[in-house]
C-alpha cells in the first residue's frame, strides 16, 4: 500500500505534474540555463537537493508554523536551504558553481520550491514530503536536461560540452530559441503524455467491462473507431 | 487584551515562531558559513590551479593606485609567478553590454626580470573568465573565443592591443556574433593586463613606440624627427595623457590622448598637433595644426564621423589660443561646438580628447593655473618660491659627514644649474648646530661632472641651541652668495669674531652661531668637491684630457659585477673605470674606481700592463664598509705582474695568489674584489686588440686604409678592414642603420676570400660574426649567439652577390631575423651588408 502510495507520489512529481512541462513552473532557471546540457542538469540537481531538504523541513515543521505566517516562514527556510546549497558548491564544486552563476540564488524565488512546499509537504507527512521532493525535482531536471542538449546540440554543434558537429543555428542560444524549444517539448510532451494516460485509461475501461479472469478485448483500431 | 493574553493569541506565537526560525537559520548559517569558508589564498590557489593545472607559487605585485587605472578598464591583482617568471593579472574590462564589466584572469608571458630592467613580453599564455556584470550572454564566449588571446604572441611581443569589432578584419579582432559588448568587454579587459604590464613592468615603460610615418605625413604633410616627452599629471578633466611628442622644426607638441564620456562610457583616442611659439616662459599656445583619429571604445557609430570633423578643430586658433575647449551640444551652441549629428556622445569624446591635450598643454607645460586647488610647494620649490623640475641625489651614507657637518640632502635642479644641499653645520653655541639650505651654482652635467661656479643663496632652515639666531639678519645670508670666485677657487668659509680671512662672514656678537652657518655651507661645499665634480679629475686630483668610451650594454656586464663607465686618459696611459662589484653581505655590492694602467692605443688595441690606483666610491648593504682601511685599496696596486697575466682578485680566508681581504669584513672585501675584477674583465674583453679578441689567438693582420668617400653606403659605415692572410679572411668592423628608434648595431664580420690583395680578392662567404656594439637597441640582449650563426651558414647566397634581409614574415633566402627583435635584426644585416657593399663595391671595384 505504502509503495503504492509513494510510487504515485513520485509518478506525479516526475511526470503528471511535472515541473517545467506540466505546470509551466521556475520557467527563469529553465530558460536562464539550458544553454548546455551540463549546465541545466547541474541546475536541476541543484533545485532537486533544495526541494527536498526544504519539503523535508517544513514538513517537520508543518505543525508548528501558525498558517499566518506560513509563506514568510517557508521563504526563510527555502532561502536558507539555498544558501547552504551555496556555500557546499562554492567550496566543493568551484566549476559548477561559476557556470550557474546568479541563477543560483534565485532558486530561493523559484516557484517549484516554494509551490510543493505549500501544496504538498505543509500537509504532508515527511516521508512523502522528501519523495515528492525528489520526485519533483528529479522531474525538473530531466526536462530541463532535454531542453539544454536540444539547444547545446543545435546551438552550438556539442552534446554535454563534446564537439559533435560544426553545423551550429545560432537562433537556438538566445532567448527566443529557448522559447521555441521550450514551447514544442511542452507541446511534445503533453502530447505523449495525453496519449499514454488515454491508452491506460481505455485499457481500464476494458478490464472494467470484461467479466474476471478473461482477457481484455483488443483494443480496437482507429477505423473501427471512425 | 491582557499580557498574558497577548503571550497566548496567535500574533505573538506566529512571531515567536518567525523569530525562532530566523534564529536558527541564522545560527545554521553562521556555523556552516564558518566550515565551508574559503580564504582568499585559497580563492587564489584555485585559480592558479585553474589556470595552470597544479600548484604554483604566486606573489603579489604591489601597485600604484594610478597604475590600475587604464584606457581599457582597472587592474584589480597583479601576480607574479615564481615557477615561470610571467605575470598572473585579476583585470576588469568595460565596455560591455548596458554599461557592464567582464573580469578575467589573464597571464602575460613575459622574459627578464623587473630588476634587471630586461622584462620583456612575449605573448599571452591563457586567459580565463572570472565574473561579469550586466552580461546575460556570456555563455556565447566559448573556449575558442578565449584562446584566440593566447595565439598571437608576435603581434602581442610587438606591442599591439586586440580589438572586437563586428565584421573587423584585423590579425587581433576578436568577437562572437550576438555578443559583440560582452566581447569587447573580454577584450578590454585583456588590453588593460597587457597596458599595465607594459606601462609598469616592461623596461620600455615610458618610452613609447613614436606615432608612425603614415600619420606624421598626415598631419604635417611630411616625416618629422619626434623627441619623446616624460607625461606628467596623465590625468585631466577631460581624459588621459597617453604620449606627448615635440616635433623639430615645426613648433607644435603631437598628443596622443583618450577623451571620456563617449557613447556607454566608452572613450575615443586621438592624435592633436598643438602650435606654439616662443620658448621658455614666452611660450604660447597658438592653435591647433590637425587631429587625426586613432582608435575608441565602445563608440559602435564611430564610422558616422567624417574626416572633415577632425577638420573642424583645426579651424577656430583664435579661441582655442584664447583659452577656450572644444564642446559636442547637440544643438549647436558655443563658439567652439564640434558635434557630428546623430553621434553626439562620440563627438563629444573626441572633443575630450582634443581638450585633454589643451588641458595638458596649458597646465602643465606652460604651468598655467588648473582650476583645481594646486598642491602646496614640496621644500625644493619652496627655496625657489616656483615650482621646479629635480631630482634628489642619494647620498652615500660614507660621505653623509664631513669636518664641517653632515649633509641632510642633495637635489640637482637642472633648471636652474644649481645643486640645492640641506647640510647641518656643528660647532654652535653650546655644542648645537645650525641647518640651512644652500644652492650651489655649477655647469656640466650629472653624468659628466659639475664644476663649482659659486654660491646662488643661502636660506636658513632650523637649528639647535643657538638661542640667538634671530639676531642674525638676511644680509648675513646674503654674504655667502658674494665670494663666488673664492667659492668657485675651493675656499672655505671662516667666522672669525676679528673678521680676518677672505671668505670670512661673522655677525657681531653672535659668532658660535655664525660659525655653526658658515660650517652649514662648507659641510655643503665640502660634500660637492668629494662626491659631484668631474669624476675623473676627481680622481687623479688634477685637471686632465680624456675620452668616455661607449660599450654596449652586453659589454658591460661580466660575472663579476657591472662597468658603470669607462675613462681613456691618454696622458695617463690608463683606463679608468667605474665598476660595480657583486657578492657582498646581503647580496649588496661595493663601487669603486679602478686606473688600469695600459700601453698601445684605443685605435689599435690596449695591453694591460697593471693597476695604478683604487678609490672607495660607493656600497648598497655593507654596513661595515667603514671598517675597511685605504691599505685595503692600495694592495690592489702590488700585484702588477699577476694582473697582466690575466689572474683576477679573490677574497678568500687563506688562499690565492691575488687575494685581498680585509679580516672580519670578508664579504664587503669580496665585493671590492670583484669591483677591480668587473673592471679588468671589461678590460680584457673589449679593449684589447681587436683582431687577436676576434679569433681568440694572436694572428697577423694588415688593417687596410680606408676609402674615405665610400665609407658610407645604402645599409650603413664601414670603420676598419683588417687583411689576415693567414685566415684567408677579411675582418670588417661595420656599422648598419635602421634599428629601433633609428639606432645602430656595430658588428665584426669576417669575410672568406680568395685571392691576395695584389692580384685581387673574391669573395667566398662569411665566416664568423661576433657582435661589437649597438645604440638604441634596449633589447639587443634577446638575440641569442645563433643568430649571428646564421649569417655563415649562406655562402652560396652570399657568394652570389646576395644581402641579407631582416623580414618578421620570414621571407626572402637571406632573411635572417629575430622573432620579436625584427628592427635591431634589420640593423644587424645591415651591418653585414655594410661590410659586403664595401668589398664588391670599392674593395673589388663593383666586380665581385
Amino acid at each position: 500500500m505504502n509503495a503504492k502510495k509513494y510510487g504515485k507520489i513520485a509518478y506525479d512529481g516526475l511526470i503528471t505534474n511535472n515541473a517545467t512541462f506540466k505546470l509551466v513552473l521556475g520557467t527563469c532557471a529553465t530558460l536562464g540555463m539550458s544553454t548546455s546540457a551540463v549546465n541545466s542538469f547541474g541546475m536541476g540537481l541543484s533545485v532537486t537537493v533544495v526541494l527536498l531538504l526544504s519539503n523535508v523541513l517544513i514538513s517537520l515543521l508543518r505543525k508548528v508554523i501558525p498558517n499566518t505566517v506560513r509563506i514568510p516562514a517557508f521563504i526563510v527556510i527555502i532561502a536558507t536551504m539555498v544558501t547552504l546549497l551555496r556555500m557546499v558548491l562554492e567550496k566543493y564544486i568551484p566549476d559548477l558553481y561559476d557556470s550557474m552563476g546568479v541563477f543560483l540564488p534565485l532558486i530561493v524565488v523559484n516557484c517549484v520550491i516554494l509551490g510543493r512546499a505549500e501544496a504538498f509537504a505543509s500537509k504532508n507527512p515527511v516521508l512523502d514530503s522528501a519523495i515528492d521532493g525528489v520526485a519533483t525535482g528529479l522531474g525538473l531536471t530531466f526536462a530541463l536536461t532535454l531542453i539544454g542538449i536540444i539547444r547545446e546540440f543545435l546551438g552550438n554543434g556539442s552534446f554535454f560540452g563534446i564537439h559533435v558537429m560544426d553545423f551550429k543555428i545560432g537562433f537556438f542560444t538566445n532567448s527566443a530559441g529557448a522559447f521555441f524549444v521550450y514551447g514544442i517539448c511542452i507541446a511534445l510532451f503533453v502530447l505523449i503524455t495525453n496519449q499514454a494516460e488515454k491508452a491506460r485509461r481505455a485499457k481500464q475501461a476494458r478490464m472494467l467491462r470484461m467479466p474476471s479472469g478473461q482477457e481484455p478485448l483488443p483494443a480496437p483500431d482507429a477505423e473501427e473507431v471512425k | 487584551m491582557t499580557v498574558k493574553q497577548f503571550f497566548k493569541s496567535n500574533a505573538f506565537r506566529s512571531l515567536a515562531v518567525l523569530i525562532a526560525i530566523v534564529l536558527v537559520a541564522g545560527a545554521l548559517l553562521a556555523i556552516f558559513n564558518d566550515i565551508l569558508y574559503i580564504s582568499d589564498e585559497e580563492r587564489l590557489n584555485r585559480t592558479l590551479s585553474k589556470i595552470y593545472g597544479e600548484n604554483v607559487t604566486a606573489e603579489e605585485v604591489t601597485l600604484d593606485e594610478d597604475a590600475k587605472t587604464t584606457p581599457y578598464g582597472t587592474v584589480n591583482f597583479v601576480y607574479h609567478i615564481q615557477e615561470d617568471g610571467n605575470y598572473l593579472f585579476q583585470t576588469t574590462g568595460t565596455g560591455g553590454y548596458q554599461g557592464g564589466t567582464v573580469t578575467v584572469w589573464t597571464v602575460v608571458a613575459v622574459t627578464g626580470t623587473r630588476e634587471a630592467g630586461d622584462l620583456a613580453i612575449t605573448g599571452i599564455d591563457k586567459v580565463v573568465y572570472e565574473s561579469n556584470t550586466s552580461q546575460t550572454l556570456m555563455a556565447n564566449l566559448t573556449d575558442s573565443f578565449y584562446a584566440f588571446y593566447t595565439e598571437h604572441d608576435d603581434l602581442v611581443a610587438d606591442g599591439e592591443y586586440f580589438t572586437s569589432v563586428k565584421g573587423g578584419t584585423d590579425d587581433l579582432n576578436n568577437v562572437v556574433a550576438n555578443a559583440t559588448m560582452s566581447s569587447g568587454a573580454v577584450t578590454n579587459a585583456v588590453n588593460a593586463a597587457l597596458y599595465c604590464c607594459r606601462t609598469q613592468f616592461v623596461s620600455q615603460s615610458g618610452q613609447p613606440e613614436p606615432p608612425s610615418d603614415e600619420v606624421l605625413e598626415e598631419i604635417f604633410g611630411e616625416r618629422v624627427a619626434l623627441t619623446s616627452v616624460a607625461v606628467t599629471d596623465a590625468q585631466t578633466p577631460y581624459g588621459t595623457v597617453d604620449e606627448v611628442w615635440l616635433t623639430s622644426g615645426k613648433s607644435a607638441y603631437l598628443f596622443k590622448t583618450t577623451g571620456t564620456g563617449g557613447f556607454q562610457g566608452g572613450s575615443v583616442t586621438l592624435w592633436t598637433a598643438v602650435t606654439f611659439e616662443g620658448t621658455g616662459s614666452e611660450m604660447k599656445l597658438t592653435g591647433i595644426e590637425k587631429v587625426v583619429y586613432l582608435s575608441n571604445i565602445s563608440q559602435s557609430w564611430m564610422n558616422k564621423i567624417p574626416d572633415s570633423y577632425y577638420d573642424n578643430f583645426a579651424d577656430k586658433d583664435d579661441l582655442v589660443a584664447a583659452g577656450g575647449y572644444f564642446t559636442a551640444n547637440p544643438d549647436g551652441s558655443g563658439d567652439l561646438n564640434n558635434v557630428q549629428t546623430g553621434v553626439s556622445l562620440a563627438s563629444n569624446a573626441s572633443c575630450n580628447a582634443v581638450n585633454a591635450a589643451l588641458c595638458y598643454f596649458r597646465t602643465v607645460l606652460l604651468g598655467e593655473e588648473s582650476g583645481e586647488e594646486p598642491a602646496p610647494l614640496d621644500p625644493v620649490e619652496e627655496f625657489y618660491g616656483e615650482r621646479v623640475n629635480y631630482t634628489q641625489l642619494t647620498i652615500d651614507e660614507l660621505y653623509t659627514s664631513n669636518e664641517y657637518g653632515a649633509v641632510d640632502a642633495v637635489y640637482y635642479v637642472a633648471e636652474k644649474n644649481e645643486v640645492l644641499i640641506l647640510s647641518t653645520g656643528t660647532g654652535g653655541f653650546q655644542g648645537g648646530t645650525v641647518t640651512l639650505w644652500t644652492s650651489l651654482t655649477v655647469t656640466g652635467s650629472l653624468e659628466d661632472g659639475l664644476t663649482l661656479t659659486g654660491i646662488g643663496k643661502v636660506v636658513y632652515d632650523s637649528d639647535v641651541d643657538q638661542s640667538w639666531m634671530n639676531k642674525i639678519p638676511d644680509s648675513f645670508f646674503a654674504n655667502f652668495a658674494d665670494k663666488d670666485d673664492l667659492v668657485a677657487a675651493g675656499g672655505y668659509f671662516t667666522a672669525n669674531p676679528d673678521g680676518s680671512g677672505d671668505l670670512n662672514n661673522v655677525e657681531t656678537g653672535v659668532s658660535k652661531a655664525s660659525n655653526a652657518a658658515c660650517n652649514a655651507v662648507n659641510a655643503a661645499l665640502c660634500y660637492f668637491r668629494l662626491r659631484l665634480t668631474d669624476p675623473v679629475e676627481r680622481f687623479y686630483g688634477e685637471e686632465v684630457d680624456y675620452t668616455q668610451l661607449t660599450l654596449g650594454a652586453s659589454c658591460t656586464t661580466n660575472e663579476y659585477g657591472t662597468v658603470d663607465a669607462i675613462y681613456y686618459v691618454a696622458e695617463k696611459n690608463e683606463v679608468l673605470i667605474l665598476a660595480t662589484g657583486t657578492g657582498g653581505f646581503r647580496n649588496g655590492t661595493v663601487t669603486l674606481w679602478t686606473s688600469l694602467t695600459a700601453t698601445g692605443s684605443l685605435e689599435g688595441g690596449l695591453t694591460l700592463t697593471g693597476i695604478g690606483k683604487v678609490v672607495y666610491d660607493s656600497n648598497i648593504d655593507q654596513s661595515w664598509m667603514n671598517k675597511i682601511p685605504d691599505s685595503f685599496y692600495d694592495n690592489f696596486a702590488d700585484k702588477d705582474d699577476l694582473v697582466a697575466a690575466g689572474e683576477y682578485f679573490t677574497a678568500n680566508p687563506d688562499t690565492g695568489n691575488l687575494n685581498n681581504l680585509e679580516t672580519g669584513v670578508s664579504l664587503a672585501s669580496n665585493a671590492a674584489c670583484n669591483a677591480v675584477n668587473a673592471a679588468l674583465c671589461c678590460f680584457r674583453m673589449w679593449l684589447t686588440d681587436p683582431v687577436d679578441r676576434f679569433y681568440g689567438e694572436q694572428v697577423d693582420s694588415t688593417q687596410l686604409t680606408l676609402d674615405a668617400a665610400a665609407l658610407g653606403n645604402e645599409y650603413g659605415t664601414v670603420e676598419a678592414v683588417y687583411y689576415i692572410a693567414e685566415k684567408n679572411e677579411l675582418l670588417v668592423l661595420s656599422t648598419g642603420t635602421g634599428g629601433f628608434r633609428n639606432g645602430t648595431v656595430t658588428l665584426w664580420t669576417s669575410l672568406t676570400v680568395t685571392g691576395s690583395l695584389e692580384d685581387g680578392l673574391t669573395l667566398t662567404g662569411i665566416g664568423k660574426v661576433v657582435f661589437a656594439s649597438e645604440t638604441s637597441q634596449s633589447w639587443m640582449d634577446k638575440i641569442p649567439d645563433s643568430y649571428y650563426d646564421n649569417f655563415a651558414d649562406k655562402d652560396d647566397l652570399v657568394a652570389a652577390g646576395g644581402y641579407f634581409t631582416a623580414n618578421p614574415d620570414g621571407t626572402g633566402d637571406l632573411n635572417n631575423v629575430q622573432t620579436g627583435v625584427s628592427k635591431a635584426s634589420n640593423a644587424a644585416c645591415n651591418a653585414v651588408n655594410a661590410a659586403l657593399c664595401y668589398f664588391r663595391e670599392v674593395l673589388t671595384g663593383g666586380n665581385a
